[in-house]
Formats: C-alpha cells, structure tokens, sequence
C-alpha cells in the first residue's frame, strides 16, 4: 500500500490529526486576542445580513410595542372622548347662556320703545303638533304675574312682534293663544297710514287683515302693526307685511294678507307684556 | 463542487439563522447549536470527511463570530465530526428514533469534549446550569432542522 492510498484510505482520520495539530497551535498560541480584527471583517461581511436577521428578530418586539402602543392610545382615546363629551356639553351651556345673555341684552334695549310696560321672559313649554298654529305653553303663570288677556311678544332686532296673547293662566304655566289661531283677532293698522282692521288667524303663518275699506291706500309691502284699540296690547308692536290683496265684489271690502315678519315657527322664548301699574 | 457549493451556501444560511437565534436565545443561555445539528446531519447522511472538514470549519466560524476562545469550539466540533462520522453507513440515518438518538448523545458529547478541552488546555470555561437542558433543546430543535437538511440538499442532488 503507497501513502497516498493509505492517505485516501483514512482520509477522515488523517484530517481529523492535522486538525487535532493545527488546534493544539491555536490553542496554546492564544490567537484570540489577534482575532477581533477578523471577527469585524466577518461582521462586515455578513452585515447585510444581519439588517434581515434584525427585521425579523425585532418585528415581534415591534408588534408587542405596537400592541401595547395600541392600548395606551385607545385608553387615550377613551379619556379624550369623556372630555370631548364634557367640552360639547360646556359649548351647549356657553350656547344657551349666550342665547339668554343675547335676549336679555335685546329685552333690555326694546325696554325704552315701551317705558311703562314691563316684560315677562317665559320658556315655552309645550307646543303640540296638531296645533301648532293654534295655541302654544309657557313656563310662567300666576305666581310670575301673568294674567289672561296680555299680549305675548318675541323681541328680535331691537323691535317686538307680537305673536298672541294669554289664553288661560295655572300657577305655574299659561295658555298663549297664538296670532295665527282662527280664533285670534286683533285690531291692527297700516303702519304710518290711516288705514285700520282686524287680522285674524287662518292656521297658516299668514293672516288675513279685514274690514279695509274700498277706498284705503294699502299696498302690497305695507306693514302691519298693533292699533291699540283692544285693552292690554300697546300701540305699534309689529305684526306683518301685506304680501296680497283683494276685494270683496258684493261688499267692496279689501282683503289683505298678512305674512308674519318673525318667523312663528322658530320660537324658544317668548315675553309677555305687562303694565307696571297693573293688578 | 456541488457538494462543496451546497455545503458553503449552507454554512452561509447558518451563520444568518445563528445570529437570529442568538437575538432569540440569548437571554435564556439555551441556544440550539445549530452548528452541531448541522455536523449530526453530515455524519448521518453525505459522509465522515464531510462532517470532520465542516466540524472544522463550522468551529473556527463560532470562535470568530462569538469571540470565544479561539480554538475551543473548533476543536469540540472537529471532533464531534470525526466521532459521529464512524457512524455513516452503519446505521439506518432514515429512522426517526436513530436522528433523536443521535442528536441527544452528540450534544451530550459536544459538552463533554468542550468540558475535557477546557480542562486539558486550562482555558477559563464556565458551565451553567441552564446549559444541561441544551441537549434537550438540540434534540428537539434539531429534528426540524435535519428535515430541512434534507430537503435541502436533497434539492442540491447530494443525497
């Protein structure tokens, strides 16, 4: 047998003594220390793949971080909804109290237009469907001073409209009889004209004014406001604007309809009118 | 060379899965060696030069890479390569209780050579107690691996 086939013959073994040598030379020579440069070579060399290994290493620790991110920010999110509930809450209360600051402001200027009546601020409480036309309720009765017959007025724009008049009184609540209810009449005048009559209500937001004579001056665009000719309502509270006329061909009476200049369906609070001498 | 070329490529893919492992495992000082399985796996199923010459290799990677004592783990794993290898051809590498067997005694013994290493050659080598639950770790990590061995060089037509 040549040594190179008993080289091949034991090659496992003959490698595994040159090893077993070359080991025993790294071993006691300590190359250890001399290897950190090697080692950041090999380091660099598989240093694109440990950006992958990292990747896929750190996307647990991502998705935990995540995860936990996630419930921090949905309790976040909670305590952010309760305050956002607060907030609209206060913005509702500054609404309302502005709204109140504003009608007050409004009550208060309108006071000089009427120095000797004094006016009511009443919620309205009730107004139902099927008469909303007719009759509506407020939050002010008898211990308030209100008393059947006074006229029931909305401030807007520094100027009163009227809208109706007390229907019946409790303690607490009253019964407002609105201007557009087919039992309201109320004698009226053309605003800076001679010209008289009553509007009654029709259940719609327009009214008819009657009794004009044949031979009045009234114009489409007039307005209307209160005569003073019935006990309680003052003179000149605004009504409405003439947006039709006609005339009676058997009794030559004018006929005129009267849209209401505050829009009667957009009512919150309401002012009832009273004389500061009345018992 | 395909041979040579598989067995590059999969020292290359070791490298990677090690520094993986070693992200996962390090804090518990259980790791699988995978190095080991990967020598198990070539003493089992390609041939004994193969397993000696890559427990060669495979060990002065981990020296290198791990910053150990230069030499230790080279010498463990070429030794583990040489010993295991006496067993290709003797024994049925297909069964599974043969690769569990083989994994089990070869950690058993990696740990015991880098015991008798450190010891005939005074090198500083502590042995804690979580590391005797690494042949356990090994056996059962190590099965998955050699299934994927298989398969991949399988795939390279060395097997």
């Amino acid at each position: 047998m040549t040594l190179k086939e008993f080289l091949l013959k034991h090659r496992p073994t003959v490698l595994f003594i040159v090893f077993s040598i070359l080991n025993i030379i790294f071993l006691t020579s300590g190359l250890t220390s001399y290897l950190r440069t090697v080692r950041s070579f090999f380091i660099y060399f598989f240093s694109f793949g440990y950006i992958p290994a990292n990747k896929v290493v750190n996307y647990p620790v991502e998705v935990y971080n995540r995860f936990l991110k996630l419930i921090y920010i949905t309790e976040e999110n909670r305590k952010l909804l309760q305050q956002v509930k607060k907030l609209l809450l206060y913005k509702l209360k500054y609404e309302q109290l502005y709204q109140t600051y504003s009608r007050l402001m409004e009550i208060t200027n309108v006071k000089n237009i009427l120095p000797e009546f004094s006016l009511i601020d009443c919620k309205i409480l009730v107004r139902e469907y099927f008469h909303w036309y007719n009759y509506l309720v407020i939050l002010g009765g008898k211990q308030d001073g209100i008393e059947e017959d006074l006229p029931v007025v909305v401030v807007a724009n520094k100027k009163l409209f009227l809208i109706g008049r007390i229907w019946t009184v409790s303690e607490k609540t009253s019964k407002v009889l609105l201007i557009t209810d087919p039992l309201s009449g109320i004698p009226v005048k053309v605003k800076d004209k001679p010209i008289q009559g009553i509007v009654l209500g029709e259940a719609t937001p327009y009214l008819v004014m009657e009794y004009i004579l044949p031979e009045d001056d009234i114009k489409i665009g007039d307005v209307i406001v209160t005569s003073g000719l019935i006990n309680n309502i003052p003179e000149n509270i605004e009504i409405g604007t003439v947006t039709n006329i006609t005339a009676s061909s058997t009794t030559g009476f004018k006929k005129a309809i009267v849209k209401l200049n505050y829009n009667i369906n957009n009512l919150d609070y309401v002012s009832v009118l009273k004389k500061y001498n009345q018992r | 060379m395909k041979k040579f070329l598989a067995i590059i490529t999969t020292l290359f893919l070791l490298i990677l899965t090690d520094i993986i492992l070693s992200k996962y495992f390090g804090f518990l000082k259980i790791k699988p060696n995978i190095w080991l399985i990967h020598i198990v796996y070539l003493a089992l199923f390609v041939g004994h030069t193969e397993s000696t010459v890559v427990g060669f290799l495979s060990g002065m990677i981990i020296d290198i890479l791990h910053l150990t004592i230069f030499g230790l783990n080279t010498f463990a794993l070429m030794c583990l390569g040489y010993f295991c290898g006496w067993v290709y051809k003797r024994v049925d590498e297909s069964l599974f209780k043969v690769k569990i067997i083989f994994l089990f005694l070869s950690s058993i013994l990696f740990l015991l050579l880098q015991i008798i290493i450190s010891k005939i050659f005074s090198i500083p080598h502590s042995v804690p107690l979580g590391i005797l639950l690494t042949p356990f770790v090994d056996t059962i990590i190590g099965y998955f691996f050699i299934i994927f061995f298989i398969w991949y060089y399988r795939n390279w037509k060395i097997i």
